[in-house]
């Protein structure tokens, strides 16, 4: 899964490894709390009982899902890390782990080049957009 | 060398196209209806070389027409620039030779005295013919066919003003046309010519008048008995385009007028009447009622456009550049020159409205145009922050009952202006389709929306898909195959 999601969420886990590499302590920063150590540990602590398929789906789908995420306790009441979220069009970092998780979006954006235009200088050329 | 790099405004979904267009057979999600045979006009704007000045007004941007043409439950795309001679020599220059808006003195000196119209506001189709209108010179003559520009038209030299309305109005009892010009004998001058013109393109009458003060006149109303002509705070004076201005500018001390003439009457037979500040750009419909004229439009406090700064120099107040749908009675009974206004609905509204054509000058209910309803979704993260300057519903208002019906768009569109479209075979008000050109700014591109518009809350009945975005439109109207001489 080494899509565009996990490099940029988990800039804070890149972070984290640098630290450690830093200051020689690479087998402590393998086991930080990340959200790629977290499932990979999940899969098999998922193939050790017998169930992976079936509970790997449903970690998969609550993270896909946070709405849903509410009733599903096995994942998100776990997770001890930040993640990226966005509010208001800015980037921040929730700690607690709580907020919906930022997803690179699919969509072109092409109408955030207006976004820092101020009222009067986006209708003076848009008047009518 | 063309270079919009240091236009701020002109960047993502809001750069200019730069291209003509051909796209046969268009993408289509849902269902064309059967009864949907002609064509969507559409003509707005594209900058083809950058604005001389930063502070140059939109309505200045070169024409550029465009078509979605449906026959038989196939639509095919059309878009042309409007040939006229400015954007010629403008090409033949390679760079923008024309300066601010209806200010000729800004101009290069070699394109002196050329018709500097980029005819880019509405279509027209009368008599058989396709026009584009700007309300600063002539019809220009389109093919209806191949979009390519004809040239100006002064139907068979009977029509003098020198400008021709962008809002003129087809009465559909009589099937003639109330057109205008104002500034009609030239730059910065007060006259109005106003034009009966029949069903064949001929001039049959013409009546001439002065405004209280030269002023944008955009549009009128037109009732079986009257033509009514708002004129509004929008002010010009040579002195202005001396210093290199831009034709408008706002005073908020100027009165607006409302001038009232019979169809039958002479200029000596104008009635103003006066009011505050206002801004009545566009023009929903009017009828007469006895004594009483009836005027109903989307209606800004003040002025709706910063490009048309204010004279006094104070800042642009964008809370007063909101339209609401409201209602002028002007009676011509009484003795004095005022007349009663009522707010018909308390949302603010776009004030491109239209309603049912088979309607106009006459009592009517439904009015349709286009609103941003902030309750609605929208997708940040995929379209981008607008900070919440969409319309992205369609609204069905009934001024009979205060009721309004809505058509959303979707999470990551904006509206251009709605239009009506009657059903085939049917004479009931409101029975037909609406149609309206989408941007959607997570896709990149623009979809025509056609919804049921006696049914709104029910959504698409079809969705025409552009790969690319359309090139923005101020006005676009529904031209049924009777009309022109379609292929």
């Amino acid at each position: 899964m080494d899509d565009g999601w996990l490099k940029m969420n988990c800039l804070s886990h890149e972070r984290e490894m640098k630290r450690a590499t830093n200051s020689g302590m690479s087998a402590i920063a393998d086991s930080q709390p990340t959200r790629r150590n977290f499932l990979a540990t999940l899969a098999a602590a998922s193939a050790t009982i017998g169930s992976l398929s079936m509970f790997g789906a449903a970690a998969i789908s609550s993270e896909a899902a946070p709405s849903q995420a509410a009733s599903s306790k096995n994942v998100n009441d776990t997770r001890p890390y930040g993640v990226v979220s966005f509010h208001m069009d800015q980037p921040y970092l929730d700690t607690t782990g709580t907020a919906i998780p930022y997803h690179p979006p699919s969509g072109a954006r092409s109408a955030a080049s207006a976004a820092d235009l101020s009222e009067i200088a986006f209708r003076a050329e848009h008047c009518y957009a | 060398m063309v270079d919009f790099s240091n236009q701020p405004t002109m960047k993502g979904f809001f750069a200019p196209t730069r291209f003509e267009v051909d796209v046969y057979d268009c993408e289509v999600v849902g269902k064309i209806p059967t009864d949907i045979n002609g064509a969507f006009v559409r003509l707005g704007g594209d900058w083809f070389y950058p604005p001389k000045s930063a502070d140059d007004s939109p309505f200045n941007v070169d024409g550029y027409v465009s078509m979605f043409r449906f026959k038989n439950g196939i639509v095919d795309f059309k878009g042309r620039w409007v040939k006229t001679p400015r954007f010629l020599a403008d090409r033949a220059a390679h760079k923008q030779l024309f300066g601010m808006y209806r200010n000729p003195l800004t101009d290069d000196p070699s394109v002196k005295d050329l018709d500097r119209t980029v005819s880019n506001t509405t279509p027209l189709a009368f008599a058989g013919k396709l026009f584009t209108l700007k309300e600063d010179s002539l019809p220009y003559e389109i093919n209806c066919n191949t979009l390519e520009t004809i040239g100006p038209w002064n139907f068979h030299g009977k029509y003098k003003s020198l400008t021709f309305t962008a809002h003129p109005k087809v009465d559909p009892v009589s099937g003639e046309m109330i057109c205008y010009g104002y500034e009609a004998t030239g730059l910065e001058t007060n006259d109005v010519f106003l034009y009966t013109i029949n069903k064949k393109g001929e001039v049959t009458r013409e009546v001439r008048f002065k405004v209280p003060y030269i002023s944008m006149v955009h549009d009128i109303g037109l009732t079986q008995k009257h033509v009514i002509i708002p004129v509004f705070g929008f002010v010009t004076s040579m002195e202005r385009l001396k210093e290199g201005k831009v034709h408008w500018g706002w005073d908020s001390k100027a009165p607006s007028y409302v001038g009232v003439i019979p169809r039958d009457g002479d200029g000596k037979d104008i009635r103003w009447f006066k009011g505050p500040e206002r801004a009545t750009v566009h023009t929903l419909n009017t009828r007469t009622e006895g004594e009483k004229v009836i005027l109903e439009a989307p209606i800004y406090d003040s002025n709706p456009f910063p490009f048309f700064p204010p004279i006094d120099g104070s800042p642009w107040d964008p809370q007063k550049a909101r339209a609401f749908i409201r209602r002028n009675t002007f009676n011509l009974g009484s003795n004095d020159d005022g007349f009663t206004e009522e707010k018909l609905f308390q949302m603010n509204v776009s004030d491109l409205g239209r309603v049912d054509d088979r309607f106009l000058s006459l009592p009517y209910r439904y009015a349709f145009t286009a609103y941003g309803d902030r309750d609605r979704p929208f997708d940040e993260a995929r379209a981008g922050n607008l900070k919440g300057r969409v319309n992205n519903c369609y609204g069905r208002f009934d001024l009979a009952t205060g009721k309004m019906n809505s058509y959303f768009a979707g999470d990551t569109h904006s509206l251009q202006e709605v239009c009506f479209i009657p059903r085939t075979n049917s004479t009931e008000e409101g029975a037909g389709y609406i149609i309206g050109v989408a941007s959607n700014y997570a896709e990149m591109r623009s979809e025509l929306i056609i919804a049921d518009a006696q049914h709104l809350e029910d959504g698409d009945v079809a969705r025409v898909i552009l790969p690319f975005r359309a090139t923005a439109q101020v006005h676009g109207r529904w031209m049924a195959e009777n009309e022109l001489p379609f292929a």
